[in-house]
């Protein structure tokens, strides 16, 4: 595939890997830290893929500074710029609640022709990087990304009762 | 296809951006927004002898040095000059160096356009894209149906995560070519000749409809029949251009009947108000059934290349593919073209299907989205590892383009 050589820095990998495990044992101090949504981005010269500063909701957020984490996520999004996120999605079926990773590529009609395509060509990289991973969003609009059920139908189709907490 | 090398201009080393298609070609610099040449894939050949005389069919002698002379571009290209034929290297075959190189996409016209570039131009370095792929990623998707509709071909290429799935792609012949055949139809059922503006020295003003008046150029050289069918081509180009719409539903005589006609003249002073015509030509693009002079009904309409491509994939990946339909190609450009393709794809898939058409409206995106694409990757610092270098070619041959251009 059309590579653009871009690579995943350390740091993207340790994050990912941290939101990956569940640690049961982890104490109430290190579960506010977990991250509930991260994005990342381009560095400045182009040649990797960087956590983008600030941008994150951690877990100890909820609840205090934060009611709708999924909102919250998709105004950190910038509205004419592309960026990857990885967003931990609370969610429940019928049968029992679930928590999975997703990994979303955000890149609107409205951003620069260059942003886009050094996006889309280096998606392949970080990827990569994130094994396991079960669910893959490629969003373009904000009318797609604000509306709840996209997600849900990523998920898992029509069997998804509710979102984080709020029924859909 | 599309092409980049490393190459050396003045004192810069920089990379040249090339797209062949079988109507234009788009050339440039790396890291520029535009191709800086987009000029047509014909090329005018003449034979010419050393003592300046040109060879006619009647001369045996074979013994005299002919050299031959190659003319590109507009400018060049619609010079009336003696013998001059017309030919497109993708079409006739690049006689240079006697490869034929249309189709592209094959495994080994890949590997002998890199033993070209190698050997014969002796470029430092070199690599292969796919024009779909880069077009995809120009409008930020990695997973889409790219819709090309060109000269020769309206193609539909399923992209996934980066991947053409090569066993997805669906062509079809209906393209700007047929609609230009189809034009060419249309003035022959009028009766109106084709005189393109190289014979014309003078023209009267004439009434709508009626014939035209016009006097021959004097002293025209003599030219060949492939270069006079080629400027008969850029006249039905241009009607082609400005009038053409297609209906935003299936074309219905009466709804044709009440179209606005739009006013078209011709080189010679031929002029008419066209209407109805406006909408029954582009409809053979989008449904075939009825178009003059395809034999049966086996040709594809434009809908179906895009239902019958994305069928072709896995049932897991459509709608990943639905949602994102890039459409490109200068025959594209076509009024109301996208708005029936949407409405045609609408109605072919499952009301919970989500469809998105992305057709950028700038005729320079839709035309040169590849393009622009293989500019920017090209220009990128960390792009500069994936090249197949020289070296890396003398080593391991022109397989690595295979290795190294997946």
């Amino acid at each position: 595939m059309q590579a653009s050589g871009v690579k995943v820095t350390d740091e993207v990998i340790a994050v990912f890997n941290d939101m990956k495990v569940r640690k049961a044992q982890a104490n109430e101090e290190e579960k506010k830290k977990r991250k509930k949504a991260i994005l990342f981005c381009l560095s400045k010269d182009l040649k990797n893929i960087v956590l983008d500063d600030g941008k994150e909701i951690l877990l100890g957020d909820l609840g205090s500074t934060v009611h709708d984490p999924y909102q919250d996520f998709v105004k950190m999004l910038p509205p004419n710029d592309c960026r990857y996120a990885l967003y931990d999605a609370t969610y429940e079926t019928k049968e029992t609640k679930k928590e999975d990773l997703v990994f979303i590529f955000w890149a609107p009609d409205s951003a620069p022709l260059k942003s886009k395509m050094i996006y889309a060509s280096s998606k392949d990289a970080i990827k990569r990087k994130f094994e396991g991973i079960k669910h893959e969003w490629q969003v373009n609009g904000l009318d797609d990304l604000k509306d709840r059920h996209t997600l849900a139908e990523k998920l898992g189709g029509s069997s998804i009762v509710s979102l984080e907490g709020s029924p859909i | 296809m599309l092409g980049v090398c490393i190459s050396y201009y003045g004192d810069e080393v920089g990379a040249l951006v090339f797209d062949i298609g079988s109507y234009s070609v788009r050339a440039g610099y790396a890291g520029e927004d535009c191709p800086k040449a987009d000029f047509p894939t014909v090329i005018g050949v003449t034979l010419d002898r050393e003592d300046g005389s040109t060879p006619m069919e009647t001369d045996g002698d074979k013994g005299k040095q002919s050299s031959t002379t190659y003319y590109i571009d507009t400018n060049q290209l619609r010079v009336p000059r003696e013998s001059m034929e017309v030919m497109s290297p993708l079409k006739n075959g690049m006689k240079i160096t006697d490869a034929e190189l249309f189709p592209w996409n094959t495994r080994a016209k890949r590997e002998k356009l890199t033993e070209l570039m190698f050997e014969h131009y002796n470029i430092p370095a070199f690599f292969l894209c796919k024009s779909a792929v880069l077009s995809a990623f120009a409008n930020g998707r990695s997973t889409g149906l790219v819709l090309d509709s060109g000269a020769t071909h309206t193609t539909a290429i399923p992209v996934h995560d980066g991947y053409v799935l090569q066993q997805g792609i669906v062509k079809s012949p209906l393209a700007g070519d047929f609609m230009s055949m189809q034009c060419r139809e249309l003035f022959q059922e009028l009766s109106v000749e084709i005189i393109p503006p190289y014979m014309i020295a003078s023209k009267d003003a004439v009434r709508e409809g009626s014939p035209a008046s016009w006097k021959k150029k004097e002293k025209l050289p003599q030219v060949t029949r492939s270069w006079h069918n080629y400027m008969c081509n850029c006249v039905i180009q241009d009607f082609q251009a400005s009038v053409l719409q297609v209906s935003d539903s299936p074309y219905d005589e009466q709804v044709a009947a009440q179209m606005p006609t739009v006013h078209y003249e011709l080189p010679n002073g031929y002029n008419c108000d066209f209407g109805a015509e406006r909408l029954k030509i582009p409809e053979g693009l989008f449904d075939p059934s009825n178009a003059k002079g395809l034999s049966g009904n086996t040709m594809l309409g434009v809908g179906h290349v895009v239902t019958t491509s994305v069928g072709m994939c896995d049932i897991d990946i459509r709608p990943g593919l639905y949602g994102s339909v890039v459409v490109t190609g200068g025959n594209t450009l076509i009024q109301g073209f996208t708005d029936r393709l949407n409405r045609e794809l609408s109605q072919k898939t499952p009301p919970s299907m989500r469809l998105k058409l992305i057709a950028n409206n700038t005729t320079v995106e839709r035309r040169f989205s590849a393009w622009i694409g293989g500019s920017i990757l090209a220009s990128l610092g960390t792009f500069q590892q994936m090249w197949i270098s020289k070296q890396e070619y003398e080593e391991g041959g022109k397989q690595c383009v295979d290795r190294k251009c997946p």
